[in-house]
């Protein structure tokens, strides 16, 4: 004998439906973004010559305004300083750190900040970081908005190097040539509900 | 054999856990013609914001957004959220940052995610009100010259007869 439930189950009530939408030709996420190849020494990379630094800072009770090195952390901030070109420059070339993987940090967010990278006149090393890299640097420094810019110039450059060899060049290759791209249509799988005749009768009773 | 299968298969649809019957994907879609429409106003459009910099090709650049717009909508054919957030809902314009857009997230709302899109014209249109007002308040002489500055600090002459 069966429930009563698995019963229910077993008459349909509804089908699966598929709808069709139209796809960005541009904006494909998985490429937008720069392909780091090894995220691990990155890590590492971040911590020894960054993180490590910040946690003896914050240990010695050193005032923010007296740290060897300058760090944004906020999103207002960051944006002005890659958009405009006549704010007070530390440096033409600066590392931006982005954890995009992580899922307290939204992604609508940070949708626009790789094309805002390119397209910024200063040279911006762009860096996303892995999954769970977002709770490493939060026990280290508060990063309300997953990003943390960093000035080249006040840091090691052996860390630099490095991270700039583990980042593969930015490629927005529409931005430049503009071709006409083909129709890029997707299937979304939905349901929508089976109506019936009895059932409708019964409404209309 | 052949004909037990066969029952088999006639006897009804494949239905979920959830109660849904399970459809293969279609192998042709309907109305591509809509969405080859889309595309290519869509592509245009950027075309026009990204390259072509005069003021004729500004307004062609929203014409064709808005263009693209109205036929979602009559043709109900829809745009995936990632493509239709580049183009601002108000002035129908392709949204892209530090060109035509500036973005700002609103203070102390990181949990709420709020984050103000605005387009050039917006902005400029809040700097023609503050110089208006600027211009009614100083109408002492001193100030004079100040306000006969004003219009001569516009950057753009074209971004002001926009609309």
């Amino acid at each position: 004998m069966s429930s009563l439930k698995a019963t229910d189950k077993r008459i349909a009530k509804r089908r699966q439906v598929y709808k069709t939408i139209l796809s960005n030709p541009f904006v494909n996420e998985e490429h937008i973004w720069p392909h780091v190849s090894n995220q691990q020494l990155v890590i590492e990379l971040l911590q020894k010559y960054v993180l490590n630094k910040l946690q003896h800072l914050i240990e010695m009770n050193v005032d923010k305004s007296q740290w060897p090195f300058t760090i944004m952390t906020d999103f207002n901030k960051i944006y002005k300083y890659i958009s405009s070109s006549d704010l007070p420059t530390y440096d033409n070339k600066m590392i931006l750190f982005v954890c995009n993987k992580d899922p307290d940090v939204p992604s609508v967010m940070l949708q626009q900040i790789p094309l805002l990278t390119s397209m910024s006149q200063k040279e911006i090393i762009l860096v996303q970081l892995p999954k769970g890299t977002l709770t490493l640097l939060q026990k280290y420094i508060e990063l309300p908005y997953g990003m943390l810019l960093l000035p080249t110039n006040q840091f090691d450059p052996i860390f630099v190097n490095q991270i700039q060899e583990q980042v593969s060049k930015q490629n927005l290759a529409w931005l430049k040539p503009l071709k006409y791209k083909h129709t890029d249509i997707k299937l979304v799988k939905s349901s929508a509900p089976l109506i019936t005749k009895n059932k409708e009768t019964k409404t209309k009773k | 054999m052949s004909g037990k299968s066969a029952k088999q298969g006639k006897k009804g649809p494949n239905v979920d856990e959830n109660g849904t019957i399970i459809i293969d994907p279609p192998k042709s879609i309907n109305n591509k013609d809509h969405f080859h429409r889309l595309n290519y106003l869509y592509q245009i459009g950027t075309y026009n914001t990204l390259k072509n910099k005069s003021y004729i090709g500004r307004i062609l650049a929203k014409k064709y957004v808005h263009n693209l717009d109205i036929i979602s909508k009559k043709t109900k054919s829809n745009m995936l959220p990632n493509a239709k957030r580049t183009i601002c809902k108000k002035c129908r314009r392709i949204l892209i940052p530090s060109k035509t857009c500036t973005l700002s997230m609103e203070p102390d709302s990181p949990q709420n995610n709020k984050i103000k899109k605005e387009t050039r014209k917006r902005v400029i249109k809040r700097e023609k009100e503050n110089k208006k007002n600027s211009m009614k308040k100083e109408a002492n002489p001193n100030s004079f010259r100040q306000a006969m500055d004003a219009p001569l600090r516009r950057q753009n002459p074209n971004e002001s007869i926009e609309r």
